[in-house]
């Protein structure tokens, strides 16, 4: 796991329980995480920290995000962090919709623990 | 226009009102030329003026009741005993025969036909009488000799003529204009009666005649002056335009053409326009009241539906609300049960294995009713692609496989060997196949058997699922398919559902145009069929498949050569 010490992910996540389970998991296998609960302040912490990964939350307080992933994805120097959504939307259509919006990969609420390991593991392996 | 409907009397009674007159007259004049020449008394002139003028009297006051019974017999009984008398008077039965014409042309004047020969009858019943009498002797004659020939031979003239002309006058007009005026006023009474309006218009749809219905309807005002055009009767203009569509459409198209519009006071009018000769015959029925009826059943239909739609997105909102703290009990108790942080005492790790397991049963649940909602909001989309069905049939078996081991059910899986490539909502199908088993494994006691069949009938794709279980009464039955409606059995497993499974199965089948059906009773079991038109033309085309069992039994006889070829080899 060491050689996964240096890899950063930013958890958008407004649910605190939410983000308590995906921060241990991460944690668990080593990864650094940064967090926050609100989109315009994930906005501001990829472009100070440059993470590696960000875990985005679609439902959010103020602007959702999948329009904080497409800033994101217009920033020149961000747009090459891949974004993977969590959502609970499991709404047909959600993950076409979601991966339009930029997202590299789509995980739905609940999560299953080894899926969302793997999936992370997957950008950053 | 409706001015002949306001007139009470018929025509008949001002020509029925002419002969009686006439008569009268001829007969004064007759009575005094015999008298002044000398061939009668004065007091003899006087009873026969007074006897013969009675009937015509008589006749006259009838003729204001024409339709009354006794009023036309009061006249042709009257006539009658006069043509009697005449003959009494004269004594000689054959010159006086002619006045037995008398009653049957008096009857001419009323508007019922059978009269005519009712009083013909009567008169040949009076002739027969008289001549009866005449032939046993009877015979009573004052006005004898010269004076009583000269008498009868004058009236009967004056009969013969008056008869002849009356019977000309009532066959081309009387009774005609009779005939007519008795129509006119069946036609009148009815048009009065009905709870139809009548219009007729000209080709321009100025109105000529309107029933008593249509002016109510509509409102006397538009009728007081000069004849209203139809497509000014309503008050509002919408209405106009439209009954003057309406009209152009009829009367460009020979066609009939009905239009529902406004008319006074609020009410509605179901106006149909018939096209005829010169114009429209329209007719005018109030609708108010089925109007309102339509208006609220609309608006009962508008708010049972806008209160549908808001319990769905309801549902919708609140499964997704569930979901969240969902994430949080499966996912650290999926933590938990993979060890992440290292091992705990073996009762706790049980309870984790729990919480997880009943976290993804509510998680199931939830989903149902979140895709049931989606259904009846009708905002459920198929996804269609073209997979093979058996593949599906394969991942739902792999998942409830494990479940039937634990409770000791034998699941016996069918399929048919060659592809079923099918076009459908790979997701949605998947549904129906797990609710189907996870349905079947539920109801089936320890030690039961579910069998699933997937194979395709003349072009269908045709799923089966077979179990031995409780089954369920012809109730419970009914109540499949219908949403919210759990079907209770008593022999149920503990487990239960949303309740939803074979509702959401029925739905996700309709979607696909498809069939669904179960056969059960109690204690024999329950078996589901779904028929669905999913197949692709390669597919369905290939040659009638043999039954799954054969292909089955086929498949293995394959693998055993297969076998011993391999061993023999």
């Amino acid at each position: 796991m060491l050689n996964a010490m240096s890899k950063t992910v930013l958890i958008v996540e407004d649910n605190e329980l939410n983000m308590k389970l995906f921060r241990d998991l991460l944690d668990a296998h080593g990864y650094e995480t940064l967090q926050t609960r609100e989109g315009l302040q994930a906005l501001e912490m990829a472009r100070e920290h440059r993470p590696d990964l960000i875990l985005m939350d679609i439902q959010l307080p103020e602007v959702s995000g999948l329009e904080v992933t497409k800033w994101i994805k217009e920033d020149d120097d961000l747009s090459s962090i891949p974004v993977i959504a969590v959502t609970a939307f499991a709404m047909k259509g959600d993950e076409e919709r979601i991966r339009k919006g930029g997202c590299e990969a789509y995980l739905s609420k609940p999560i299953t623990v080894s899926t969302f390991i793997e999936t992370v593991k997957q950008f950053l392996d | 226009m409706n001015e002949t409907a306001n007139k009470r009397r018929p025509d008949s009674w001002r020509t029925g009102l002419v002969a009686p007159l006439a008569w009268a007259a001829s007969l004064a004049l007759a009575v005094s030329g015999l008298s002044l020449a000398g061939l009668l008394t004065w007091p003899q002139s006087a009873v026969i003026a007074a006897a013969g003028v009675a009937p015509a009297i008589i006749s006259v006051l009838a003729l204001a009741a024409p339709r009354r019974e006794w009023a036309q017999l009061l006249t042709v009984f009257s006539w009658t005993i006069l043509a009697m008398s005449a003959v009494f008077v004269t004594g000689v039965v054959s010159g006086a025969a002619a006045w037995f014409v008398a009653p049957a042309v008096a009857a001419m004047a009323f508007p019922r036909r059978a009269l005519i020969s009712e009083a013909s009858a009567l008169s040949l019943i009076g002739l027969a009488v008289m001549s009866a009498m005449q032939a046993f002797g009877v015979t009573l004659s004052p006005v004898a000799g010269v004076g009583g020939l000269v008498v009868s031979a004058a009236a009967a003239a004056v009969a013969v003529v008056f008869a002849s002309a009356g019977i000309l006058t009532a066959w081309t007009r009387n009774v005609t204009q009779a005939d007519v005026a008795y129509r006119a006023e069946t036609l009148e009474s009815l048009l009065n009666a009905a709870q139809v309006g009548i219009i007729k218009t000209d080709l321009e749809g100025r109105i000529q005649f309107a029933s008593p219905e249509a002016i109510n309807l509509f409102g006397p005002q538009h009728f007081e002056g000069a004849p209203p055009a139809l497509r000014d009767l309503p008050d509002h203009l919408d209405d106009r335009s439209a009954l003057t569509a309406a009209m152009d459409y009829a009367l460009g198209s020979g066609a009939a053409e009905t239009v529902e519009i406004g008319a006074r006071r609020n009410r509605r009018a179901e106006v149909r326009l018939s096209p005829a000769d010169g114009g429209l015959n329209v007719s005018v029925i109030d609708v108010t009241q089925r109007s309102a009826r339509e208006q609220q059943a609309f608006s009962d239909r508008d708010a049972a539906k806008a209160s549908n739609d808001a319990k769905s997105r309801y549902l919708a909102g609140m499964s997704h609300e569930i979901r969240t703290p969902l994430n949080a009990v499966i996912g650290f108790s999926d933590v938990m049960k993979q060890r992440m942080f290292g091992p705990m005492p073996a009762r706790y790790a049980e309870y984790a294995d729990l919480i997880h397991e009943s976290g993804r049963h509510l998680l199931d649940l939830v989903g149902d009713v979140l895709d049931m909602s989606k259904i009846e909001a009708e905002r459920y989309d198929l996804r269609r692609e073209e997979f093979d069905a058996r593949d599906v049939t394969a991942s739902a078996v792999k998942l409830v496989k494990l479940r039937a081991e634990d409770t000791g059910i034998d699941l016996n899986v069918e399929t048919a060997l060659s592809p079923l490539t099918v076009n459908a909502d790979r997701k949605a199908l998947r549904q129906i196949m797990l609710n189907l088993l996870s349905n079947a494994l539920k109801f089936t006691p320890k030690g039961g058997r579910v069998t699933v069949t997937t194979g395709s009938k003349a072009g269908d794709l045709v799923i089966t699922v077979q179990d031995t279980g409780a089954g369920m009464t012809k109730e419970e039955l009914e109540r499949i398919g219908r949403p919210y409606q759990q079907a209770e059995s008593a022999a149920g497993s503990e487990e239960r559902g949303s309740g939803l499974g074979l509702s959401l199965v029925a739905s996700l089948v309709a979607l696909h145009d498809g069939d669904f059906e179960l056969e059960s009773e109690p204690g024999e079991g329950t078996t589901a069929y779904v028929r669905l038109p999913v197949l692709v033309a390669a597919t369905a085309g290939e040659p009638e498949r043999m039954d799954a069992r054969a292909r089955l039994q086929k498949a293995q006889e394959a693998g055993e050569r297969i076998q011993r070829a391999a061993a023999e080899g």
